[in-house]
């Protein structure tokens, strides 16, 4: 029984996401553009950064890598980003590897500093090398049409974007069943003991940041497409690596599901946040958004959505009990 | 120089840094037996195991196993040659159950393939735990932990299994359990390498055994006559 209402439930809301941009307006939709963008990027951390526990504050490094690398190969050699995107996770899932075979056996927050010196890194260098990034300018992206992943209308991005966090959904969910993934969650529980059991545990590392990169890079290209250009200092940031981090962490980590929901939540109330008081006072809004997520933080520490898993399966068993107690 | 048994250690110097724990340690293992390390705290016992099962890499000397050496693999290949580690202080993954952690260990290919088997041997040997298969392992006393740590150690099928002091921090009675346990698993064919404090308790299931003092092999010989020395009974078993 508890099954099919999930499967229901599931459903409505599939039915629900597909149904919005008939009545939204073009506001709302690239509002839901943006939060499905950030869930992606949030599933994306939680490979590495929730099931293998390895704190990583440079995923927006990933990001800027992914949005280059398709940038520069739509506007330099004229391929298509729906190739490029490829192209775009397999860079960054090497400079995935590249930050992990060098940092991840460091533990805690050494790991974490390194991959904040690691975006640092990625920044510069784009701002480096004028001649291919153009430097602080960034890169405009003139191609147009389908066939370059530019569209007219918000809900064609709506559905890239819904597309790609539903297929994050689903990889974690194979994921978090496979081998490797047990193995991830594993070493995040007990280092040690998962070596005794035969975990190579820093080849495990390494594989798990390759595959967050990977999406990651992935989900740069995307976004580059959406914002229709790339600039060191919109993506690479630390504000972004942090947001991705956050929202995961603030929805559920090590879930399927969390990162949705941190997403579907902390987005629309950070860009509510910013119309309302952006204005006003300088600085307001995101003081706001702060308190929100230390609220969410220290009252629900193992994120919303283990805080809704726990409640409904409370109610379910309520009920359970109830109904076994009337055909006694 | 003639490698003939299952476990040998050659003169092994071992230790963290600038410390120098181990000094010439050489010892060896036979198919079938069960051989203790008997030591006092600091002595260089969980060093050994460490060293044998990769944790740390000896400053020299060799390891051998199967007539292999290994001095040089990395954890993982040792626990897929049959190399079972059951760590101090037991190490279990708390957030999973009790089947979880057994899955964790048969994670190695050796293990994977009889799966099944394992299961129903270790459930055979640990009825307890069968009882129990959905308890989170971090949720469990000292005793049924340990149990728990050993089947985990057994999934793997391992030729050799490694205990570093199963019986730390355990009451009496659940003491003798372990060390019955123990005796059993001899009696299934699994070599057991125990290092331990509890010389006593130790030495009566052991076919032979090693004492180290100071990171150094001070005795060895078989179980019975250690038992029956005087300078053994006075510094090891207080009597």
């Amino acid at each position: 029984m508890k099954i099919t209402i999930k499967w229901i439930t599931m459903a409505i809301l599939l039915i629900l996401a597909l149904i919005l941009p008939l009545f939204a307006n073009e506001f709302i939709i690239s509002v839901f553009v943006q939060a499905y963008f950030w869930a992606f990027l949030a599933l994306s951390w939680d490979v590495i950064g929730g099931y293998g526990g390895q704190f990583s504050l440079g995923h927006a490094a990933f990001v800027g890598i992914g949005a280059y690398t398709s940038t520069i190969l739509l506007e330099s050699y004229g391929i298509s980003p729906w190739m490029g995107m490829w192209a775009a996770g397999i860079l960054a899932g090497i400079a995935g590897a590249f930050i992990g075979i060098t940092s991840l056996r460091l533990r805690g927050p050494f790991f974490a500093l390194a991959t904040i010196a690691f975006a640092e890194l990625v920044r510069l260098l784009l701002l480096y090398f004028k001649n291919v990034t153009r430097g602080p300018l960034g890169m405009l992206i003139t191609q147009t049409g389908p066939q370059n992943m530019i569209f007219e209308q918000q809900s064609y991005y709506y559905y890239l974007m819904l597309a790609s966090m539903i297929t994050g959904v689903i990889f974690l969910k194979w994921f978090e069943n496979s081998k490797f993934g047990i193995g991830l969650v594993a070493l995040r529980e007990d280092e040690e003991a998962a070596e005794s059991v035969g975990i190579n545990v820093y080849k495990t590392k390494i594989i798990g940041a390759t595959i967050s990169a990977f999406l990651t890079g992935i989900g740069g290209t995307i976004y580059a497409q959406w914002l229709h250009y790339v600039r060191p200092d919109v993506l690479v940031k630390l504000d972004y690596s942090t947001q991705i981090a956050a929202i995961d962490i603030v929805g559920g980590a090590s879930s399927p599901y969390g990162g949705v929901i941190g997403s579907l939540i902390l987005v629309p109330l950070s860009l509510y946040l910013n119309s309302i008081f952006g204005g006003m006072i300088a600085g307001l809004s995101l003081i706001l958004y702060g308190v929100v997520l230390l609220l969410v933080v220290v009252l629900l520490p193992s994120g919303i959505y283990e805080f809704l898993r726990r409640r409904i399966s409370d109610i379910m068993a309520k009920k359970m009990e109830k109904g076994g107690g009337k055909t006694a | 120089m003639v490698i003939h048994m299952l476990l040998e250690l050659k003169d092994i110097n071992a230790g963290y840094g600038d410390l120098h724990i181990l000094w010439d340690v050489s010892l060896g293992i036979e198919r079938g037996e069960i051989v203790s390390l008997l030591g006092s705290n600091g002595a260089g016992k969980t060093t050994t195991l460490r060293a044998i099962s990769g944790l740390i890499r000896p400053f020299s000397g060799s390891i051998y196993f199967n007539r292999e050496d290994i001095t040089g693999y990395p954890i993982h290949r040792r626990v897929e040659m049959g190399l079972s580690l059951v760590p101090e202080g037991r190490q279990l993954f708390p957030e999973m159950n009790i089947v979880e952690n057994l899955e964790m260990g048969a994670y190695t290919k050796r293990a994977e393939e009889n799966f099944q088997d394992a299961l129903e041997w270790v459930f055979n040997l640990f009825p307890k735990l069968k009882e129990r298969k959905k308890q989170l392992a971090g949720t469990m006393s000292g005793g049924e932990q340990q149990m728990l740590a050993i089947a985990r150690g057994l999934m793997n099928r391992p030729e050799i299994l490694m205990m570093d002091e199963p019986s730390m921090g355990l009451a009496p009675k659940l003491v003798l359990e372990i060390f019955n346990t123990i005796m059993k698993l001899r009696e299934e064919g699994v070599t057991i390498f125990l290092v331990e404090q509890n010389a006593k308790a130790a030495l009566d299931i052991s076919d032979r055994a090693y004492i180290i003092e100071t990171g150094r092999i001070t005795l060895h010989g078989p179980a019975k006559e250690l038992l029956s020395m005087d300078e053994v009974r006075k510094a090891y078993l207080g009597i």
